[in-house]
């Protein structure tokens, strides 16, 4: 069994205050322990993990050459901007199938991208811990009103949700200056086709603006696979942050 | 200084020494110390995070921590474990065995109790309800009324634990599942207020149940950009009789507890140790003759 190399940091500043009778302290010693595993509690976990590790989720599908994260941007990040532009680029060609049409807008949330993207190796297991919940791809359409209420839950949320379609742009005090849809000015009564997922539409993250689509297809897919599906298809991982949401200075 | 002032200083210093002479002697048999640890939003991180990981290498995991806490409770006996909710979800271990790992190894580390998250929700109430047969502590949640739902009795409104000559009140708040969790999860749950709620649980324990220690196991979250937003600061500050909030949902990373002042004028403790049990929240209190005397905090990092 593997002998675990224990950090114990005792906390910070040392203070003794005296207050209401109660005497407050901090410690900061730094201990440092070699501490060895629960050998029992590992016995335990083991046949769990063996049953993970016979599934194929440590089966390498990409590399990545630096890690990502979904904080490394202010209104779009690395990991939003994957999530969005995977989105599209898997699921386009599945709703070509149904229509002549194509995804105009895709919504998702920044709170459902549950981890990093090391650097090194991208399996299966990082797409379950990118996205762990079972959440369904749908698309809706959404009339143009309904892209302007998008919007400008967006400029309150003053977050990287991951967008795709969508480029605007807000003044330093994170007012809207200008925004469009794939390069063209929104247009009030058109349907736009937009994809999001079940989780959302159900108002998760008080999206609730997409309650009031006009239709809804299920384009039988999850999310978690959307990102596998992607990371099948490339070698190396590039991301990056843009200007498809920003505040100009 | 003058003979009369000498002396009328000279006899009130001379009594502190006697009293605080005798408090010393007197109460030093009687000092009981409860230590409190806990953690929050371990979300399913079974084992340690890989050793290529970028932020976390082979760091956390039950192992680890069941070490760690054995070590702690060998110090003191009179040691409390709470989770403030989010055990589930976040690793395959989750998608494949629902849950069920989570509180069989809770249940071995010997957990006291825990307050649900939102995403203990993942599964739904039903899925929630198939777990919790496999947990051998106690669901504390206040303001959930689960009355007309099919976890009706599986939890406690609040739950009193007695260490030594202590006694500790426990209590648990929840966040809004509206616009969080999907309602075909969460069903006929309601959530009601949870700063009413705290008022009433802490008259409850501190006033008709005598409590010496008056815990919250929140999973609120600590603070937001949204003053409105209901928090962990707003319970400490708009409630009395508080003395820790354990907190969670935010994954805030504290190295020290804060400390905020209640409504009227004494201290609360807010501490949070970030997420997927990298770290144990440690707090100790210090009783003599049943009043709290000193706190002390010590935040350990599982490496």
């Amino acid at each position: 069994m593997k002998k675990s190399f224990f950090s114990v940091f005792l906390i910070s500043a040392s203070l003794f205050i005296a207050c209401n009778q109660t005497n407050r302290s901090f410690d900061n010693k730094l201990l440092d322990h070699e501490i060895p595993d629960d050998t029992i509690i590992n016995i335990f976990i083991e046949p769990y993990t063996q049953q993970i590790l016979q599934s194929d989720l440590n089966t390498s599908l990409a590399y990545s050459p630096m890690k990502y994260t979904k904080k490394d941007g202010e209104l779009n990040s690395t990991l939003s901007n994957l999530f969005a532009d995977a989105t599209f680029e898997v699921c386009n060609p599945i709703y070509n199938e149904i229509s002549d049409e194509n995804i105009d807008i895709v919504l998702l949330n920044m709170g459902g991208i549950r981890s990093i993207i090391s650097e090194g190796e991208i399996s299966k297991k990082t797409a379950f811990e990118l996205m762990p919940f079972e959440n369904q791809i749908l698309l809706l359409k959404l009339k143009g009103d309904v892209i302007q209420e998008m919007v400008e839950y967006l400029i309150l949320e003053r977050k990287s949700h991951p967008i795709y379609g969508l480029q605007i742009n807000l003044d330093n005090k994170y007012n809207l200056k200008d925004f469009n849809v794939n390069g063209d000015k929104l247009n009030p009564n058109k349907y736009y086709n937009v994809v999001t997922t079940d989780y959302l539409l159900k108002g998760g993250d008080n999206m609730n603006f997409f309650a009031k689509n006009l239709k809804t297809f299920d384009l039988k897919i999850k999310m978690r696979d959307v990102l596998i599906n992607y990371f099948q298809n490339i070698d190396t991982l590039k991301l990056k942050t843009d200007n498809r949401f920003i505040k100009n200075e | 200084m003058n003979r009369r002032k000498f002396l009328k200083n000279s006899i009130y210093a001379s009594a502190g020494i006697a009293s605080s002479l005798c408090i010393t002697g007197c109460d030093y048999e009687k000092s009981t110390t409860i230590t409190i640890l806990h953690t929050n939003d371990v979300h399913s991180h079974i084992t340690p995070f890989d050793n290529n990981h970028s932020e976390y290498p082979d760091q956390g995991g039950f192992s680890r921590r069941s070490a760690l806490i054995e070590k702690v409770r060998k110090n003191n006996p009179n040691t409390l474990l709470f989770d403030a909710g989010d055990v589930f979800q976040g690793t395959p271990y989750f998608n494949l065995f629902e849950g069920e790992l989570e509180f069989k190894l809770m249940s071995m580390l010997k957990y006291d109790a825990m307050t649900i998250g939102n995403h203990d929700f993942d599964n739904g109430i039903s899925g929630l309800k198939k777990q919790i047969y496999h947990a051998n502590f106690d669901f504390i949640c206040s303001n959930y009324d689960f009355s007309n739902t099919i976890l009706e009795g599986k939890t406690f409104k609040y739950k009193i634990y007695k260490k030594s000559n202590v006694k500790i009140g426990v209590f648990g708040l929840g966040i809004k599942l509206a616009g969080l969790v999907s309602k075909n999860l969460f069903k006929e749950t309601k959530y009601l207020d949870p700063i009413e709620i705290a008022q009433e649980m802490t008259n409850q324990l501190k006033q008709n149940e005598k409590c010496d220690l008056v815990i919250c196991l929140s999973h609120l979250g600590h603070r937001y950009k949204d003053e409105n937003k209901i928090c962990d600061h707003t319970i400490a500050k708009n409630t009395q009789d508080i003395d820790l909030i354990i907190g969670g949902h935010t994954h805030t990373f504290m190295q020290n507890p804060e400390v905020v002042m209640n409504k009227i004028g004494k201290e609360v403790l807010i501490n949070q140790v970030g997420c997927f049990g990298l770290y144990l929240g440690k707090v100790d209190f210090e009783f003599y003759n049943n009043k709290l005397k000193s706190k002390f905090f010590s935040n350990l990092s599982i490496f």
